[in-house]
């Protein structure tokens, strides 16, 4: 039983293996299998079937040969008897048309021989018998013309009853070579035939065998053609779902480099701006020079700033190797994350608290990007967070994931927005706060960093009342 | 010339903005394109300067609206959007002339020059009365072979005399001509720039060409035509 299923399972491992196979072969290999398999039967089976009718032919020939070798017997038999009855008639009755009657029978004998000669010139054992009755005739025909020279001579009845007894005898022997002969002939023919009849049921077995193979390669090959047909759809909807996702990631260039180029020309136009009317100033004016190239400076660095973020979303695009995490405790970076910002926070009158577990928290992850990512988040927070609000960092271990949570009481974000905020560039329109600084890079460098750890970010919020950022890591046993 | 200029952008608007008022224009500079919309509803400019990505109603409507309402003023387009069918889609929409940002500070003056000569009242690079010749370009004032330089302000308020001759301008009309809007000036401006400029005509012999009308105001009126 065991076996039985074992078996089973290798043979379907087998039938497995050989699909694979099958169908990792290129379409073309494939499409001339199909087209070869039923082709093949086809041809096999017409060769079979024209074996068979030449054996039918060869048949019919032997069996013409059997017919004439039988007649030609009989005709040498009645000739034989022919010749003994005109001869013992002439001897009694001296009547010339006996004699004729010889004649014309000796000559129907000679012509059977001959005859019967050609007919078995194949066979060595006939032709040997052939010519041992060929022998016997003669014996008696030239002792029949012997019996017809002397007749005149001896007394008729004297010699006759010798001849006859003599004549009797090798006619006797001669009936007996003919039925051996016969009978050769009838064994030879009847082998003939059975060897014949297992080559046409062999024949037939043979078209029937490959009747059956070619109809059963046909009906695979329209299966497989049809097998072909869906590969080539599925191919095709492949096809056509890349080109539709390259065409989505074209476009996402294409508004990534517009924004991109937008965003570097701006600063760009006020700089030139700000150089070009310091140096229209009048020469004895010191202070106005002097404070345009205080803003020419002040708006280079934040271009450098905008640089610095374009490239690091550029270099910063695939999920991260093993090779490049290193295990580290994220409760002391974030600790560490959250007192460099505190110093900063303490000018606007924002209250700011962190909630870390006291346990140390191992994680896979780069650190200097991490903290990239935290710090992102509660600048984000901090710059729509009015004065005397508050903004909250945790860290929330959980089964399979680690959550980092950066929580503000801040002006919050309106529903329509919360799909787009992770997008380059995209900035909330400001209508009534104050303009704020910016170039909605921040947010998409978050998302970034956590895409390339594994994670995920996600975000909730209530204008007016503020929002939470949630970041989701995969914890170091869940990978 | 009295410009409004919309732009959205404070670092770039703010160094435009000096330019064109040391240029001896009179600027409104506005980032919101509400707040220039109600400005070109309430004020009479000689040019708008108009960005085209701008928030609320953007500079192309902007324009639009502003021919709708019949007004002739230029209109100029400064815009970072430098594809022909931009430029094609802003001249159509009533804009005389494109300029593309990052722009360089000497083309926009030129160009503002250029469509000042356009206007209807413009009466060459010089304004003059009697053997008095005040030189837009170059804000300069000559009498008799001496020329004296003039600051934005002194300029703008001569060319404004020189605009209005024989007429008696208060107080309150050359704040509103020659001061921006949302701009307080002192109560002693008029007064202090007067001053200053009566100083500069002194070195051409023209200083008392300033009357002051008690009461009222002041009043441009050389000694020949008295």
């Amino acid at each position: 039983m065991q076996q039985a299923q074992h078996n089973g399972a290798s043979r379907t491992t087998l039938s497995l293996s050989v699909r694979r196979t099958w169908r990792r072969l290129p379409v073309r290999y494939r499409g001339l299998a199909i087209i070869a398999i039923p082709i093949g039967c086809l041809m096999t089976s017409l060769g079979v079937l024209g074996w068979l009718q030449l054996d039918i032919v060869e048949d019919e020939a032997l069996v013409r040969t059997a017919q004439r070798v039988n007649s030609e017997t009989t005709r040498l038999r009645s000739g034989l008897a022919e010749t003994q009855l005109s001869v013992q008639s002439y001897a009694l009755t001296e009547q010339q048309r006996f004699l004729e009657s010889y004649q014309v029978a000796s000559l129907e004998i000679k012509l059977a021989l001959e005859a019967l000669e050609e007919l078995v010139i194949d066979t060595p054992h006939q032709r040997k018998q052939i010519r041992q009755i060929r022998q016997l005739t003669d014996q008696r025909l030239f002792l029949m013309t012997k019996v017809l020279a002397n007749h005149d001579e001896s007394d008729p009845s004297v010699v006759l009853g010798a001849w006859i007894e003599q004549s009797e005898a090798i006619h006797d022997q001669a009936e007996l070579k003919l039925k051996q002969f016969a009978a050769e002939e009838l064994r030879i023919f009847d082998q003939h035939r059975r060897h014949l009849e297992k080559h046409q049921r062999t024949g037939i077995l043979l078209v029937g065998v490959f009747a059956t193979v070619g109809a059963i390669a046909a009906v695979l090959a329209a299966q497989l053609f049809f097998q072909l047909d869906r590969e080539l759809a599925k191919r095709q909807a492949r096809l056509g779902y890349l080109n539709q996702q390259l065409q989505q990631k074209n476009e996402q260039l294409q508004r990534f480099a517009a924004n991109a180029s937008h965003e570097l020309r701006t600063p760009l136009a006020a700089m030139l701006s700000n150089a070009q009317v310091g140096l229209m100033a009048p020469p004895k004016d010191p202070v106005q020079p002097r404070k345009r190239l205080e803003k020419i400076a002040e708006l280079a660095k934040s271009m450098s700033t905008l640089v610095g973020q374009l490239l690091f979303l550029a270099r910063n695009q695939r999920r991260l190797t093993s090779e490049e995490l290193t295990e580290i405790d994220l409760v002391e970076l974030l600790r560490q994350v959250a007192q460099s910002y505190s110093e900063r926070v303490t000018e606007k009158k924002v209250q700011f608290t962190c909630q870390l577990p006291p346990d140390a928290i191992k994680l896979a992850a780069q650190p200097d990007l991490l903290r990239q990512a935290v710090l992102n988040l509660l600048e984000n927070a901090h710059r729509y967070t009015p004065a005397y609000g508050s903004i909250t960092l945790r860290l929330k271990p959980q089964l399979k994931d680690i959550l980092i949570q950066v929580e503000d009481t801040g002006i919050g974000i309106p529903p329509e927005s919360l799909t787009k905020i992770f997008e380059q560039f995209y900035r909330v329109e400001q209508t009534q706060t104050k303009a704020v600084k910016g170039f909605g890079l921040g947010l998409a460098i978050v998302q970034q960093i956590v895409q390339t750890h594994g994670g995920g970010i996600s975000v909730k919020s209530t204008v007016g009342k503020g929002s939470i950022f949630q970041i989701k890591l995969p914890s170091i046993g869940a990978c | 010339m009295r410009i409004l200029l919309v732009e959205d952008d404070p670092e770039q608007l703010e160094p435009l903005h000096t330019a064109l008022s040391h240029a001896g224009h009179i600027v409104d500079g506005v980032e919101r394109g509400d707040d220039a919309q109600w400005l070109i509803g309430e004020k009479d400019y000689d040019l708008l300067i108009l960005d085209w990505v701008i928030p609320g109603p953007s500079g192309l409507s902007l324009c639009q609206r502003y021919r709708q309402m019949g007004k002739t003023a230029p209109v100029l387009m400064l815009t970072a959007k430098d594809m022909t069918s931009n430029k094609v889609t802003g001249l159509d929409a009533g804009a005389d002339d494109y300029l593309i940002k990052p722009v360089d500070v000497p083309e926009l003056l030129a160009r503002v020059r250029a469509l000042g000569r356009r206007s209807p009242l413009w009466q060459g690079d010089v304004l003059s009365i009697a053997d008095l010749t005040l030189n837009v370009t170059t804000m300069t004032v000559e009498r008799r072979q001496v020329m004296v330089d003039l600051s934005g302000r002194e300029f703008q308020l001569l060319e404004y005399f020189l605009r209005h001759p024989q007429q008696v301008l208060t107080r309150n009309q050359i704040e509103q001509a020659l001061w921006e809007w949302r701009t307080e000036p002192e109560s002693n401006a008029v007064t202090t720039l007067i001053r200053r400029l009566r100083n500069r005509l002194k070195g051409l012999d023209a200083d008392d060409w300033i009357e002051t009308v008690y009461g009222v105001g002041y009043r441009c009126k050389p000694p020949e035509m008295g």
